[in-house]
């Protein structure tokens, strides 16, 4: 139960920072945040308390799931190229304008 | 030890919040991914754990730091206001220092200040790079500090160029 509640609070901590930080990066380090809940919660949900590692070795059943893992491992993998491509298109935007704030950047595009 | 990890990785989140120097924003990201591959390693995932500890605390940071290190500015001041340098950009001065950062993929920010003091002046305003105008021969000089990696390409430039000199200064050296 306090995990759940560690997950609920991650995921409104991560839309709260991605909504009102005025800087870009800041704003990518929280949707990785976002990530890391979403994966963390997947895990949780499928964990039988008395678990095992899911290698055949004649444990009585309790096993863990094995396939939201695999899923898992490649959220992870996306979430990073998600994050690479954000961090390039940053750097595209300040050579382009000179700022990564928000509001400014919003301020040009109203200007155009 | 659910808890202990809980706890530590609200914190962080809460310092991550109320942080807005980029850098320290990425070393407060990576200490919370390694906490997050810990509850992973928990919950019976080591495969998501050991994927975790390598792209959240090794290459994510990388590119983080990577994408902050192109987002400099090259920060010029200028002594001189006359037709080799003022405010048009198609002054030749302002052409070569432009076309000097452009190609190092820096934004270039001109500043122009008759009574700036030199002393100091690279540190108190973050400048890379002074223009000033010598008394003896009319020549301009253009001021880097021996710190900047930089300064070996701007000296090979400037080189070519026979109303230009280049010297090196040391950050607070007096100098005038």
């Amino acid at each position: 139960m306090p995990m759940l509640t560690l997950i609920l609070l991650m995921i409104g901590l991560g839309i709260y920072g991605m909504a009102t930080s005025r800087h870009l990066i800041k704003s990518v380090i929280f949707l990785n945040v976002l990530e890391a809940s979403v994966i963390l919660f997947f895990l949780r949900l499928f964990t039988s308390d008395p678990g095992a590692v899911p290698i055949l070795n004649g444990n009585n059943g309790a096993y863990v799931d094995p396939l939201p893992q695999a899923l898992m491992i490649t959220a992870i993998v996306i979430g990073a190229s998600v994050t690479a491509l954000t961090l390039m298109m940053s750097i595209k935007l300040y050579h382009q304008y000179g700022t990564l704030d928000w509001k400014t950047l919003l301020e040009v595009e109203d200007r155009q | 030890m659910d808890l202990l990890l809980s706890i530590l990785i609200l914190t962080l989140i809460i310092a991550m919040l109320r942080e807005n120097d980029s850098l320290r924003l990425v070393v407060y990201f990576t200490g919370f991914s390694l906490l997050m591959s810990a509850l992973y390693f928990l919950y019976h995932a080591y495969d998501v754990a050991l994927a975790e500890i390598a792209i959240g605390s090794a290459i994510l940071p990388l590119i983080f730091i990577i994408a902050i290190g192109k987002q400099k500015t090259f920060v010029v001041i200028s002594r001189v206001k006359d037709d080799f340098m003022n405010e048009e950009e198609n002054s030749p001065g302002q052409t070569l220092l432009r076309g000097f950062a452009h190609r190092y993929g820096l934004k270039t920010e001109i500043h122009f200040e008759g009574q700036t003091r030199l002393k100091g002046a690279f540190r108190r305003r973050n400048a890379d790079l002074m223009v000033i105008k010598s008394r003896r021969d009319g020549k301009y000089i253009f001021l880097m500090k021996s710190s900047s990696v930089l300064h070996y390409k701007m000296q090979r430039i400037v080189e070519g160029h026979r109303n230009l000199r280049f010297e090196v200064v040391e950050e607070d050296q007096i100098y005038d």
